[in-house]
């Protein structure tokens, strides 16, 4: 064993790096961190609808430069009007939004990059929509567009994306977390810069405008809480859209559990009569001004991908009481269990929660 | 690491697919890092996802592109040590177990490679080498990053290699150890 072998260096590069779990890792953090951004403590209810303008298609004269001859290119590939497809093994319940989605058929080029919008979809809490990348060569699979697409109505970006390149071109899906289900209209504003591959960064001047139509919604009042360990879990109401259901729900802690410097967060997971177990990410929460305490949050979490057959959908809450001087402590509640058929719903008494399904 | 300026630049401002490359090409080093001072697959990989996700949510905070690396590595290193501290009676008992066993067999350079003596090093002698010898950073830097003198780090850096070298009962002799002889 000589003095080269044992450099530190080479001690830790032996070390074996389970890299596809590494990398399902990052993918996961960011389509979680989309789905669920951090919660903000602020005061205020939802940030109100602020765009009552809506901007269909509002891009100026000087983008619409695509080259007919690649954008009839693209309008030939297999993928077009199909990207929903491409990662739906990937996310679950997103291969039921090419059916409800809009077309938006945005195409702009520039410096020889035409990108293309197919479709989205808004249902009160994410809007989702799928782009394609093409050049006048094939781009190989390191290809990938800079820059996130961010909505008129929120804070700044809060999205995630995914694509890949298939026959060259890239397919790709985005994702905006935004909850407002009073909100008819979203708009979204997107502007790439940069189109890395890893041999160059190619700069354009896209900007794509659009609007999207929030689908349409049966809101359902539950009004029932259930309680444990100095929280209560007030669910609220259910609305079923055609491709999630979200459930809005609050809850409310002990003074003195929040007095002790703790922090909680409720969360939920669902089961249907089939035997399916969905879990249920949380799409941000505020606290009300009129709050008890300041983890008297208010939340909503969406499930997606719904089995069409079902006909009971089970909600069950769970929670976590952590802070500095105690070990993380899990709380279990009682379930509520809905009818899908006939839109009623009750109460179970200690359920037995279901595991949740694995990160897909 | 030596990233594109631009694409730190571009994830700084909050482009997601950027800071997604960024962590990619930095996940080997990361996770090594937080094996060596964990010892296990699970316990690092518990580490290298609570540092992709802090990494995802404040990295609006990095002030200049040139200190991505420095500031990532310093997310992985705090995790690391927030776990060991939560652990702590769980790797007392693993290190007496590891310290005991090749005492027994008399033969210490036999059965304990330089990762293994790494990772029972004391935090922070394990710390002061790998930011020199694995993520190449400079004494000024490693000053700069863990808030101390440059001779502070000179010398845990000298004495963390005397550690080592003792464990391996003298078989570790390279051209960074003589650097500090």
């Amino acid at each position: 064993m000589n003095g080269k072998e044992n450099s530190i260096k080479q001690a830790l590069e032996k070390i074996e790096v389970p890299e596809a779990r590494l990398d399902a890792i990052i993918e996961e953090s960011f389509w979680e961190t989309a789905a669920a951004p951090v919660k903000v403590k602020r005061r205020n209810r939802w940030m109100p609808a602020v765009a009552t303008v809506v901007l269909v298609a509002g891009i100026s004269a000087a983008t619409l430069s695509a080259a007919p001859a690649l954008a009839n290119y693209m309008a030939q590939l297999p993928v077009i009007g199909n990207v929903f497809s491409i990662f739906a093994e990937n996310k679950h319940g997103v291969a039921a939004f090419d059916q409800f989605s809009e077309d938006v058929g945005l195409i702009q080029t520039s410096n020889g990059i035409t990108i293309s919008i197919d479709e989205a979809i808004y249902d009160g809490t994410k809007l989702t929509f799928t782009y394609q990348v093409a050049s006048e060569a094939p781009l190989d699979s390191s290809a990938y567009l800079s820059s996130f697409p961010e909505l008129l109505e929120a804070d700044g970006p809060t999205g995630g994306m995914q694509s890949e390149v298939i026959d060259g071109v890239i397919a790709g899906i985005a994702e905006i977390t935004h909850l407002d289900e009073d909100a008819e209209v979203v708009n979204v504003v997107w502007e790439p810069q940069v189109l890395f591959t890893e041999e160059k960064a190619i700069a354009g001047d896209w900007k794509f405008e659009f609007a999207v139509k929030q689908l349409a919604q049966k809101p359902i009042t539950l009004d029932e809480k259930v309680s444990s360990d100095g929280v209560t879990v007030h669910l609220q109401e259910l609305t079923i859209t055609d491709i999630a259901v979200n459930i809005a729900y609050q809850q409310l802690v002990d003074p003195a559990i929040v007095e002790a410097g703790n922090f909680v967060e409720a969360e939920l997971i669902a089961g249907d009569d089939l035997g399916n177990v969905y879990r249920m990410p949380f799409n941000g929460g505020s606290t009300p001004g009129d709050a008890l305490t300041a983890e008297d949050f208010e939340w909503t979490a969406s499930l997606r991908g719904l089995d069409p057959n079902a006909s009971i959908l089970t909600f069950y809450p769970f929670g976590h009481i952590s802070g500095p001087a105690i070990d993380p402590k899990r709380v279990e509640f009682d379930a509520l269990e809905f009818n899908l058929k006939e839109g009623t719903h009750r109460l179970i008494q200690d359920p037995d929660i279901p595991e949740p399904p694995p990160f897909e | 690491m030596q990233h594109d300026e631009e694409m730190v630049a571009a994830a700084i401002k909050g482009d997601r697919l950027a800071l997604q490359h960024l962590l990619k090409d930095e996940k080997e080093k990361l996770y090594r890092m937080a094996f060596t001072y964990v010892r296990n697959e699970e316990d690092a990989i518990d580490i290298f996802q609570q540092t992709v996700l802090q990494a995802i949510e404040s990295v609006h905070q990095v002030k200049e592109a040139a200190y991505f690396s420095t500031w990532l590595t310093r997310i992985c290193i705090n995790k690391a040590l927030a776990l060991l501290k939560k652990n702590k009676k769980l790797i007392v008992l693993d290190e007496l177990e590891e310290r005991k066993a090749p005492t027994d067999s008399m033969d210490i350079a036999q059965q304990l490679d330089m990762e293994k003596a790494l990772g029972l090093l004391p935090e922070k002698y394990k710390t002061v080498l790998m930011l020199r010898f694995y993520q190449d950073f400079t004494v000024k830097q490693i000053a700069e990053f863990m808030e101390c003198p440059e001779g502070t780090v000179k010398t845990l850096i000298h004495r963390g290699l005397a550690m080592l070298k003792r464990d391996l009962k003298g078989v570790y002799a390279d051209e960074w150890q003589r650097e500090f002889n």
